[in-house]
């Protein structure tokens, strides 16, 4: 499991631009297979400690992290992130639907906050834009 | 002697005097007369309607009579067991008093009302409480001062010297006052009977056809007694005190200005003493033939006999002010109040004890028992330990008519000699306790709706993560140049269903929890032996020590679905390999409690704070990174349905002590519970 947590292509630090953070194996399985398909620089983490493990290591441009994680929820890994890495950007997935949704677009840090089941190919354009975007 | 003993004057004065004492007087005669059984009360019932009982009563008198040597101090058991005690007049008269069953005496109603039913007669157990009591001390004490009486009165009687005349009348005056102040207490005082005994005394001591004694008290009392003749003179004297009384003048006035206008035509002329107070008018006489005149002892004898009877009358308005009074502060508490004397009869009934009774359909009258009138054996047992002398009370006790009452029965405390009575107090506690119920009913709702909706949020998560997966990697095939190969994501959206497929069951199963329960007996001991290999295998995962002790043989079947119970015992223990990520120790221990089997799981976790041990059994509640928070839920409802519980508690020992307690249903139960889970267990019921 530990090795998962910083499984991608590229392993050095200032080579990865995204993180991806899920508790739930099989969407970090369909992120990593997706990534990769795409030659986007990534790694996926299994926790938000984790993942701001990562975070701070890396200093990626895009996170992309589950509002419902083991232990701390999505909301305030975005609140820390923008501590650690105050120039990286923040989607949020949540599977809870529309009312929490709009709750979460007015937190701080947040680009956007996606709905699960969601569009592989739509978010593939939101993290190319993304990190188009000038930092 | 005998022969002036029964002349109408005496007779009356013995009237008088049994009614005075509350008590059965006999006089019997040498052999042949009948005696004269004279008696205010139930005794005089019970003969008249049973020949049998009244010659009882008649053997028992002559049998008394015939003993050698009778004294006041020995005291006899009448044919219904009451105590009677004797004296001789001379040689050949003899006066019995009882009549009384005995306080606490050693028979008991139950007793009594068997030995009436000997006798033809039937009276309730109830109404045989009612009667009024005496003990052998007091009736021995009454028995001395009659017989001191009767000797002066006799004696008044026979006595023809002005000067012994007099003071026999005197001494038998202070006898009468003693007498009668002496016996009667506060609660059953009765100036009627007080001012009846003085008049017919009157009409003995002063040899005269007939006397009177009128009492009036303000506000609005009147107490008339008149013996002997002539009527029309007695009549006419009672009517000119009522009239002037309720016209509110001065009725002493009233009287003296009758005799004033006298007709001399008359046979009798009346001869009377008059005592007037700020709240009390008094007029004892007496009519004495006319042309005699009046004697100076016979109007010292008025006087004296006045004072003692102003005394009554006073008593008599200090004890109805009493009363007033304790109404007054009674009626001031908004609690029903009941005050009963010694024997249980209702003296005092507060206003809003009034309006509780009359809405708990009870009706009570004061001086009669309060038992078997609707209370209940618990509250009417409480009075009888109240009233010696011990405190009872009781919560929530429901009546009938649906009223929930608090209520507290104590002993009224006697100066000198344990208790007076009880008094009984209630507290109306239905509405407050509706409102509970109401708000505790609510509440429940509230908790089933926040939980509803928690369990809808949490669903809508758990189905989407796999969806979310699922509808991806078919996505990702789609992708031009996707080397993922097809059987790894056949073999993930195979997985990713079967996810959504479970949990959708796990919440079916709290939604609808035992849908389709198979009831059978079974060994508490089975889930585990069934799954122990499975355990072992995932305790050394892990790195988890399991330790597994039976401390019991006697784990009699119990009774439930023994396949949700193996998911129950797999939930949990899983549920404690999984608080214990880096290894530990389980203690599964199953062992018997009362009626109860406890299958215990000890883990030595981090342990569930406080705040979080009632929220560990909600759906979806979990702390796990990879929990979907229903095992714990679903095993609880499980349980709960099987009629038992899954617990959590603290041991004191850092870890957490889960416990599924398994009650041992007798057959019945087990019924209730096949019907319960609509399942057809009756057969399986059965073949144990």
């Amino acid at each position: 499991m530990t090795n998962e947590a910083t499984s991608g292509p590229v392993q050095t630090a200032a080579a990865i631009d995204l993180v991806a953070i899920d508790d739930d194996e099989s969407i970090r399985w369909l992120f990593t297979e997706l990534f990769t398909l795409s030659g986007i620089r990534h790694c996926v983490a299994p926790s938000g400690a984790e993942g701001l493990r990562l975070v701070a290591q890396h200093r990626p441009r895009l996170v992309i992290a589950d509002v419902k994680l083991g232990g701390m929820n999505g909301l305030e890994v975005a609140e820390r992130i923008s501590r650690i890495s105050p120039s990286t950007r923040v989607i949020l997935i949540t599977g809870y639907g529309e009312r929490v949704r709009s709750r979460l677009n007015e937190a701080p840090g947040i680009m956007l906050v996606l709905e699960k089941p969601f569009d592989i190919n739509h978010l593939l354009d939101l993290v190319r834009g993304a990190l188009a975007e000038p930092a | 002697m005998s022969g002036r003993l029964t002349t109408p004057k005496w007779r009356v004065f013995q009237e008088s005097l049994a009614r005075a004492l509350g008590l059965m007087v006999s006089v019997t005669f040498p052999d042949g007369a009948q005696p004269m059984v004279l008696n205010p009360g139930s005794i005089a019932v019970w003969t008249a309607s049973s020949p049998a009982l009244g010659e009882a009563y008649g053997d028992f008198l002559r049998q008394m009579r015939e003993q050698p040597q009778v004294t006041p101090n020995h005291v006899f058991r009448d044919p219904l067991g009451f105590p009677t005690t004797c004296f001789r007049l001379g040689k050949d008269v003899m006066i019995a008093l009882g009549g009384l069953p005995e306080a606490g005496g050693a028979a008991t109603y139950s007793e009594l009302s068997d030995r009436l039913a000997e006798f033809g007669i039937t009276e309730t157990e109830g109404r045989l409480r009612g009667l009024p009591t005496t003990t052998p001390p007091h009736l021995q004490e009454q028995t001395a001062g009659v017989r001191i009486l009767y000797d002066q009165l006799r004696h008044t009687f026979g006595e023809t010297a002005e000067l012994g005349r007099r003071s026999l009348a005197l001494a038998a005056r202070d006898q009468i006052n003693k007498l009668v102040l002496g016996s009667l207490d506060p609660g059953t005082f009765d100036l009627e009977k007080v001012l009846g005994l003085a008049a017919s005394s009157l009409v003995i001591l002063m040899d005269v056809e007939g006397s009177w004694a009128l009492a009036s008290r303000r506000p609005a009392r009147l107490t008339c007694v008149t013996r002997g003749g002539p009527a029309t003179q007695l009549e006419a004297i009672q009517r000119t005190w009522e009239i002037a009384s309720t016209a509110g003048d001065d009725p002493t006035a009233a009287l003296e200005e009758a005799f004033r206008d006298w007709d001399a035509g008359y046979s009798v002329a009346p001869l009377h003493a008059l005592y007037s107070s700020r709240t009390t008018r008094l007029s004892i006489g007496v009519l004495a033939p006319a042309g005699m005149a009046p004697a100076g002892s016979d109007v010292l004898m008025l006087d004296h006999l006045l004072s003692p009877l102003a005394i009554s009358c006073e008593l008599a308005s200090l004890y109805s002010a009493l009363k007033r009074q304790v109404h007054t502060v009674l009626n001031a508490i908004s609690h029903p109040v009941v005050v009963m004397d010694p024997d249980g009869r209702v003296g005092v009934v507060n206003d809003p004890a009034t309006a509780l009774l009359s809405e708990l359909g009870i009706k009570l009258q004061l001086g009669q028992p309060v038992y078997s009138r609707g209370f209940g054996l618990a509250l009417e047992n409480a009075v009888r330990e109240a009233i010696k002398g011990r405190r009872l009370s009781r919560e929530l006790d429901q009546y009938p008519t649906g009223v929930m009452l608090n209520w507290t029965v104590s002993p009224l405390v006697d100066d000198d000699q344990g208790t007076a009575g009880a008094i009984l107090v209630f507290e109306d506690v239905t509405e407050t306790v509706l409102f509970h119920q109401l708000f505790h009913q609510r509440t429940l709702d509230w908790e089933k709706l926040n939980i509803a909706g928690q369990m809808a949020s949490s669903l809508a998560h758990e189905i989407r993560s796999p969806l979310a997966a699922a509808l991806g990697a078919i996505q990702l095939v789609q992708i031009p140049g996707c080397d993922a190969k097809r059987e790894d994501v056949l073999a993930r959206l195979h997985s990713e269903l079967g996810r959504m497929n479970k949990t959708l069951t796990d919440y079916l199963t709290i939604a609808r929890p035992q849908s389709h329960p198979r009831p059978e007996w079974f060994d508490a001991r089975l889930p585990f032996r069934e799954l122990e290999l499975l355990l072992r295998g995932e305790a050394r995962l892990h790195d988890v020590e399991l330790v597994v002790s039976v401390t019991d043989d006697n784990l009699s079947p119990v009774y439930g679905d023994a396949d949700s119970m193996k998911q129950v015992f797999l939930n949990v223990a899983r549920n404690a390999f999984e608080a214990m990520p880096d290894g530990g120790r389980l203690q599964i221990t199953l062992r018997r409690a009362g009626q109860s089997v406890l299958m215990e799981f000890e883990d030595t976790g981090p342990g569930i704070p406080e705040h979080l041990r009632d929220q560990v059994f909600r759906p979806f509640f979990t702390t796990k990174v990879n929990g979907t928070g229903l095992g714990l839920a679903v095993s609880r409802t499980i349980v709960r349905g099987m009629g038992g519980d899954l617990t959590i508690a603290n041991t004191g020992r850092p870890g957490t002590l889960f416990t599924v307690e398994l009650p041992f249903p007798d057959a019945e139960q087990a019924g209730r519970l096949t019907a319960a889970n609509g399942g057809s267990g009756s057969e399986q019921a059965e073949g144990t």
